[in-house]
């Protein structure tokens, strides 16, 4: 990850991949020979397009700031493993007939996650119709070398035994709990629209009335949320959202 | 600490005012001219009664109203939430004044929020947590996000105190750096040079 003109987005700025992140081409390869027979991606390709910004989403002077929803997260809102088009951001803009912007990377812990929408409300002055935040696992967090331009994110996916005995003492001592505590206090002050949280089952959630991702289905890389699944998430934020008076 | 009205403050001590800062309450402000004070332990000065405190004696000087948003430990965790929140909320202030002794210091916090305090270094597990912290490259990149947003929130003269081997959080590109090199419990002569500077930075944008 690295800065992006004062956002934080990935390093692809301005490319188009066919793989990225944990969806590579390898363990496709390895996949194919599990699948059945039927396996939607035995023939689908994926396009990751990245805009100036690193961000899985248009540019910014293409988004219609009259008119938008804005979604933050880590890959599983970024849409790893599926196409663009089938990514809940993407279905849930359709559904209510809204613009969006998708700021969510890959490895994204709860600091990217303040300081991109803190940024963004810092740096736009027209302000999105809500914000749909997918809370990340609370154990990520940026590292950063002096002399280096890109940050590294961590979690718990490292196997340096430094980084074992981080994550089991920031869990035991309180510290992660401080950590996203204050973080999303602090959203919470700055951003003056109506936010929205996704959390993934499989985490702990950070409040009682976020959203949760069914995991109903995988995506290519075997490993994130696949097209039901958000379907089916892009469906429970739109229930959601008609019961909010939004 | 405590979080009230959406800060972080000390917790409860008459020392403090109703949101735990060491100061008069936001309400008895004068928001056409006064300074804030953002920071942790040499700031607050619990050591001294408060008009001796350097807060105290810059506002004399520069006869001016201060709030001071500092809570002790509180490292950079406080001073951004703090600072992002006042800046958000209030009338942006003449000056900020930053002092943080304990740049790198932690916050813990139980499951349901109920409480959220400063971690104990004689604690093993916090150790274990600042020493990978180091060498990870975890404060380097929380102070870099820190400061990033800070500059977007804060939009006013930053006055930067910088003690000895303490870690500095802006370069001077973006605020007035004040380096002392004294004792730190000596709030007059701390107040004395940080009241100096202001002056002399303000009467020199002055045509």
């Amino acid at each position: 990850m690295k800065f992006n003109d004062g956002l934080i987005g990935n390093e692809y700025n301005n490319r188009i991949l066919q793989w990225y992140s944990s969806d590579n081409e390898e363990k496709y390869l390895d996949n194919l020979k599990t699948q059945p027979e039927d396996w939607y991606y035995r023939n689908a390709t994926i396009e990751y397009r990245f805009n100036d910004y690193g961000h899985r989403s248009k540019q910014i002077n293409e988004l219609d700031f009259d008119n938008y929803i804005l979604f933050t997260g880590c890959s599983h809102t970024e849409g790893v493993g599926i196409e663009l088009e089938k990514t809940y951001p993407y279905l849930l803009a359709k559904l209510l007939n809204v613009d969006y912007y998708n700021m969510a990377v890959q490895g994204t812990g709860i600091d990217v996650v303040e300081y991109n929408l803190l940024s963004w409300f810092a740096k736009f002055n027209k302000k999105p119709k809500f914000v749909v935040i997918q809370w990340p696992d609370h154990s990520r967090f940026l590292s950063q070398y002096p002399g280096y331009e890109n940050f590294i994110p961590n979690g718990t996916w490292a196997k340096d035994k430094n980084f074992e005995k981080f994550f089991a003492a920031g869990e035991i001592s309180g510290f992660y709990n401080a950590r996203k505590h204050i973080s999303y206090k602090l959203i919470y002050n700055v951003l003056d629209v109506p936010i929205i949280g996704v959390y993934i089952a499989s985490l702990r959630a950070y409040d009682g009335k976020s959203v949760g991702v069914r995991r109903l289905d995988k995506a290519r890389d075997m490993q994130h949320s696949g097209i039901r699944t958000n379907e089916d998430t892009a469906n429970r934020l739109l229930h959601h959202i008609g019961t909010l008076n939004i | 600490m405590k979080f009230v009205n959406g800060l972080l403050g000390n917790g409860l001590s008459e020392q403090f005012n109703s949101n735990g800062h060491r100061c008069k309450e936001i309400s008895e402000i004068n928001f056409q001219n006064y300074i804030l004070f953002a920071g942790d332990n040499g700031s607050l000065g619990l050591d001294k009664p408060i008009e001796q405190t350097f807060p105290y004696l810059i506002s004399q000087k520069l006869k001016c109203d201060y709030y001071n948003l500092s809570v002790f430990n509180g490292g950079l965790d406080a001073l951004r939430y703090n600072l992002i929140t006042w800046c958000t909320k209030y009338k942006k202030p003449k000056a900020v004044v930053i002092s943080v002794e304990f740049m790198n210091s932690l916050l813990v916090s139980d499951n349901n929020f109920m409480r959220i305090d400063a971690a104990d270094y004689n604690d093993e597990v916090i150790k274990d947590i600042s020493d990978v912290a180091n060498v990870s490259g975890f404060f380097e990149g929380r102070n870099i996000l820190a400061r990033e947003l800070l500059k977007q929130y804060v939009i006013c003269p930053i006055y930067q105190l910088h003690y000895k081997n303490s870690i500095q959080l802006f370069d001077e590109q973006f605020v007035t750096d004040i380096n002392y090199e004294g004792d730190q419990f000596d709030y007059v002569n701390i107040a004395n040079l940080i009241s100096s500077t202001i002056i002399a930075k303000t009467q020199r944008a002055r045509p």
